[in-house]
This record gives C-alpha cells, structure tokens and sequence, in this order.
C-alpha cells in the first residue's frame, strides 16, 4: 500500500510528472528538428536486368571512357554543352520575383540528386550553394528536404534509399523515369523495389503535384493534398515539357519586394510554360537556385540567417 | 475553495492559455494551420473543466473521498500526456517534421484513462459490496 501513497502525496506526485513530461517533451522536439541520425544500410539496387531490355543508365554519376564534354559557353543567366542547354530568366508578377529556369538535355542521366555531405540521414544538411559546388554542378536547387522527416519514397539515382509511404490524401510523389519522363505516382501502391524495377531513378516526396496532364490542378484538390502554406510564400518547383526538357522555378517571398506566390499561381505558371507535370518542392527557405557557382535568388531565410541548410538538391554538372 | 472548484478554475487556465499559444503560433506558422492545434483547447476544457464540473454535479463530496487524489493525479496525469502529444503533432505537421516518439503519448495516455477507468470501477465494485 506504501507504493500507492506515493499518489496521493500532494505535491510531489505533480513535480515528478512535470519533471519527466517536460524531459520526453524536449526529447521528442530534439528528435524531429535537431538529433542526426545517418541511416546505415546499403541502398537498394534494382533487379539485374537481361540484355535484351533497353540499355536505359540509372546510375548517372560516370559513362564508361569519361564524358568528352566540349568547351561550354557560359553568361550570367545560361550555360551550354553538348549536354545539356539552360537559360535562366528572371520575372516579376504576382508582386513576387521569380526564376524561371529551361533547360534541355540529351540524356536522363544529366539530372542527377546528391544528398547533403553525401550521406543519408536525418538532419544533416548543407546549403545548395555548397552541395552544388562540392558536385561540381552547374545548375542546382533545392529538393524536397527528406532528411527532415522519417516518412516518403525516396530513390535517387537509382537506388532505393527508403520506402516508407506516407498516407492518403498526402502521398503523392514525382518520379523521374530512365527516360526522362516525369509521373506523379501514390506512394505505397507499390513498393519502393517495384518503382525502381520499372525505371524510376528518382523520387521526391513532397508536394503537392500542381500539373498533371496538362492541366493545373484546381485550388481545392491543392489544398486537400498540400502539407504546406497554399498562399504567398517562396517556392521551388518542377515541370516537364516533354522528356528531357524541364522548367524549373524559384519564387522569392517572405519580403517587403516579393511576397511569393500562391500554390495556384505557381501551378498557372507551369502551364504557361507549357508543362504536362508539375510538382512542388520544398519552398520558404529552402527554396535555392544556383547557376554557374552563384545563387541567383534571394532565400527567404537569407536576410537573417543566411542560406538554409537542406537535405538534398537537384542539379546538372553537364555531363551525362 | 474545494478541490473540484479549484481543479476546474486550472483547467480553464490552461483553456485560456493553449487559445492564446494558438494565435500567437498562427502569426509564425506562415499559413499553416494543424487541426490538433487548432482545436487542442478542448482537450482542457472537455477533458479537463467538463469532466470535473461533471463530477462536482454528480458526486460534490468525490473530493473528500480517499481515492480522491489517486484518481485525480492519474485522470490529470493522461490529459497532460494526450495534450502533449497533440500540441507536438501540430507543431510537427505545420513544420513538415515527424518523430517516432509522437506514437507514445497516445500510447500511455491511452492507458493512463484505461487505468482510471479500472480504478473506478473496482471503488464501485467495492463500494457496493460494502454496503
């Protein structure tokens, strides 16, 4: 019976509850934003495949006997080789300022991922800027920030670095195939293993999709499918036109000059530029463009405490 | 002032204190809004100021029976655990994080109720056959 007094004891009980609930409460907060975790593990490759299938590359990192680039031609706003072609213009509507990137190329595996100081974790992380140097990239932006959360469908240059499926309605993700196409497929209608084997080299899991077919999606349908602001914010975001040609933008906000831009109105620009797929990325902050050893925009998170630190980036070295 | 008044008076505190957390949150949130934030001050004032008015009105002597406090300090002990978890889920959800540990508070508080509602039962088992 002693040890059930010790619940009845007026203060004591309370301060002791307090004590470890304000502990597990810190514990838990630590956990989501700040503790690195590196996950151990190889990452999964698909299956091997028989000679007779196309000759299709999934890993994009080297061709066989080096990749003879010619001498690029290279202003402030564009880059071009035999590779790839990207030419970066600046807009302004929507009271925000904008940076529309086209870019054009030859293979699939020009577009290649890279995880922050190449590892795979929880919270570790590193500026686009840096991230895209060390990768000798030409073009990068931010991705979709996976390292911050334990859920999504993660394959980058084909391998499968995590299938964790998050649930419905907030499970859509894009995925680029061997070929360059972009789908918008559900995470866990099949497993991570079964999109690798049917050519998907890259998945970003974030959302929401904003083009599909052609056509915007409509305000609603963002909202019920967005775990994100749908107003004015800063943004990244992908398109494809048609394989191998890609619109990439990145919308300043969070500023007196550039509010951002609404998840409609984003969705609005992609069909301007004429995009069948579009898909968000992770914005606010994160949202980064760098082109020819400089961020060309203005990160939200920059005036105060420079650029973010993120998970990943998307980016193009020009070469295959 | 009698333990029920008292205990009900906190709660409405708290009430008042998670709506103010709640609007003071949404001027940073840029745009986001959670459900369990956006309705956590029920938890205190059902959980909390609704269940012991309840018991003021059914029962106004509950708080000079023994089993008073341990019923009480479990009962408050499962809302401060399932208001933990639910403001963490909503700050989680509007920052896009996640954390494994969130499935605990759930967990224990899930099972702190369930072991207050045994406690009753057997005070009112043993109750009746008392008498």
């Amino acid at each position: 019976m002693n040890f059930f007094r010790f619940f009845t004891k007026r203060y004591i009980y309370a301060s002791l509850v307090a004590v470890f609930l304000t502990v597990f409460v810190v514990y838990t907060l630590l956990d989501a934003f700040v503790i690195i975790k590196v996950y151990s593990g190889a990452a999964i490759t698909p299956a091997p495949r028989s000679s007779t299938q196309a000759n299709s590359s999934v890993s994009p990192q080297h061709t066989e006997g080096g990749d003879k680039t010619s001498e690029p031609i290279i202003t402030e706003y564009s880059y071009q080789n035999q590779n790839i072609n990207i030419q970066v213009e600046k807009y302004r509507e929507h009271n925000s300022n904008f940076y529309v990137a086209d870019i054009k190329i030859v293979s699939a595996s020009c577009l290649k991922t890279a995880f922050a100081k190449d590892t795979f974790g929880k919270h570790i992380t590193q500026t686009t800027s840096k991230n895209a140097w060390n990768h000798r990239a030409v073009f990068a932006v931010n991705g979709d920030y996976y390292g911050f959360r334990d859920d999504g469908l993660i394959i980058r240059n084909g391998l499968l670095y995590r299938d964790a499926p998050r649930s419905f309605p907030h499970n859509e993700a894009l995925a680029i195939t061997n070929t360059g196409e972009f789908k918008i497929i559900k995470e866990g209608e099949k497993s991570g293993y079964d999109f690798l084997n049917e050519g998907i080299v890259q998945t970003f899991s974030f959302g929401p999709t904003l083009v599909e077919n052609g056509t915007a999606r409509d305000t609603n349908n963002i909202q019920e499918n967005a775990l994100v602001p749908v107003g004015d914010n800063p943004r990244t975001a992908i398109g494809m036109i048609e394989p191998l040609h890609y619109i990439f933008i990145v919308v300043d906000g969070r500023t007196g000059d550039s509010v951002g831009m609404s998840l409609s109105e984003l969705a609005d620009e992609f069909v301007k530029w004429g995009c069948i797929t579009a898909y968000n990325l992770d914005g606010g902050g994160s949202a980064t463009m760098y082109l020819n050893k400089k961020v060309l925009n203005f990160p939200a998170d920059g005036q105060v405490t420079g650029e973010r630190k993120i998970s990943d980036i998307l980016y193009f070295d020009g070469k295959k | 002032m009698d333990k029920l008044k008292k205990t009900v008076i906190v709660y409405l505190l708290i009430t008042l204190f998670t709506i103010i957390l709640e609007i003071v949150y949404y001027q940073f949130s840029h745009g986001m809004r959670a459900e369990s934030m956006t309705y956590l001050f029920l938890c205190p004032l059902f959980l909390g100021c609704g269940v012991y008015e309840a018991v003021a009105f059914i029962c106004p002597k509950a708080d000079s029976s023994k089993y008073f406090r341990i019923v009480s300090n479990l009962y408050n002990t499962a809302v401060a655990v399932l208001y933990a978890g639910l403001l963490l889920k909503g700050i989680f959800l509007i920052a896009g994080s996640t954390s494994q540990l969130l499935n605990y508070y759930f967990i224990i508080s899930f099972a702190l109720f369930t072991d207050v509602l045994i406690i009753l039962v057997l005070i009112f088992i043993r109750n009746k056959t008392a008498n």
